[in-house]
């Protein structure tokens, strides 16, 4: 999957194609359900009610997406943050009413922040070292199946990920710092 | 930023459980769901627009051919009227027309007593119209078609009448021309 492949799918899907929303759905919903999880600090219930929204309200304003403004899972990811953030509103107004005023629950506030910024960063590389570094981590694939999928050595594999890597660090880095 | 620390990093975040299948089934169908309602929602304002576009255009056709159509002025001669009027014609009744044909026929058949009374039908026709009409009593305008008048074999009526419609002239005037020369106020007298 390229750059060009991805733009290419996501006006299919504009123009109203499901199986191009299907394949959309392919490419980033394990991603996701992980920025999802990083969001929430680990609570899995949250995490899969805020992937749902995210995946229900991309597919219902997928025309107002903008390529020129960001990548896809960039968009994936900014609707994710603005669900969560929420559904966390609405659940500390219900802990407001159920508990005591001034003891408001912490534990979610400020959680999750480093693995936030991993998958804002992978958000915002370039499409192939983005794949190179989930097919990695998230899919947990070796190099030699890398290798396979992508049609190329193991060390022409290996280089990709090195520089994947480098392009990694300082987005993580500035980000971190505007944070 | 070192390598082993971004690895270390990456690993932390994708550490936690991947998604069931059921759930991910279940979001698919979910947002497949919405991303169908989202079409036809888009498809049903694309067509609403369409309509209002049209019944728009239409409006403004319509009052543009309104405005264009050159309007008479108020108190003034309509155009109907007014070309009546410069040709110095009226229209008369079918009625009339009717019995002078009727009268006409009967006198070449020389059914001398009907044709008495077609005239005298059409004489009372004729002065009706023309005082309803608001003309002097006696005279109306005879609008008979040319092609009846050339149609007709009488020599003395082809030479009185006009070939198209005839001006001003009394009810006994277009009797007699009709009749070839006779006058319903002798015989119906």
């Amino acid at each position: 999957m390229d750059g060009e492949a991805e733009r290419f799918v996501i006006e299919c899907a504009r123009d109203g194609r499901q199986e191009a929303w299907r394949e959309l759905f392919d490419w980033h919903f394990n991603a996701v359900h992980g920025f999802c999880l990083a969001l929430t600090a680990g609570r899995q219930d949250l995490a899969e009610e805020v992937a749902q929204q995210v995946f229900v309200t991309a597919a219902g304003r997928i025309h107002r997406f903008r390529s020129e403004q960001g990548t896809f899972r960039l968009w994936l990811c900014g609707i994710a943050r603005n669900r969560y953030l929420a559904l966390e509103a609405k659940e500390r107004r219900r802990k407001r009413h159920e508990t005591r005023p001034g003891r408001e629950d912490a534990r979610s506030i400020g959680r999750g922040a480093p693995e936030t910024l991993v998958h804002e960063t992978l958000a915002r590389l370039p499409l192939k070292y983005r794949r190179v570094l989930e097919d990695k981590y998230l899919k947990r694939l070796t190099m030699k199946e890398m290798a396979q999928v992508d049609g190329g050595s193991i060390e022409a594999i290996e280089s990709l990920l090195r520089r994947a890597r480098d392009r990694f660090a300082p987005i993580y880095e500035s980000l971190r710092n505007e944070g | 930023m070192k390598s082993r620390d971004i690895d270390s990093l990456l690993q932390d975040s994708f550490s936690g459980d991947p998604p069931t299948a059921a759930f991910r089934a279940r979001v698919l169908r979910d947002s497949t769901a919405a991303f169908q309602r989202a079409r036809w929602a888009r498809v049903r304002w694309h067509w609403g627009v369409a309509g209002a576009a049209a019944i728009l255009l239409m409006g403004v056709s319509f009052l543009v051919g309104r405005l264009t159509v050159p309007r008479s002025p108020i108190g003034g001669v309509a155009p109907a009227a007014q070309s009546a009027s410069t040709a110095h014609e009226v229209a008369v009744s079918d009625d009339l027309i009717a019995w002078l044909d009727a009268a006409r026929l009967f006198k070449q058949l020389g059914m001398e007593d009907r044709m008495a009374r077609a005239i005298e039908r059409a004489g009372k026709l004729g002065r009706h119209h023309s005082t309803s009409a608001g003309h002097a009593p006696g005279r109306v305008v005879a609008a008979i078609d040319a092609r009846s008048v050339e149609e007709d074999k009488n020599p003395v009526g082809l030479a009185i009448l006009p070939r198209l419609y005839e001006p001003i002239r009394s009810v006994d005037g277009i009797m007699a021309s009709s009749l070839g020369g006779h006058n319903d106020a002798s015989e119906s007298d």
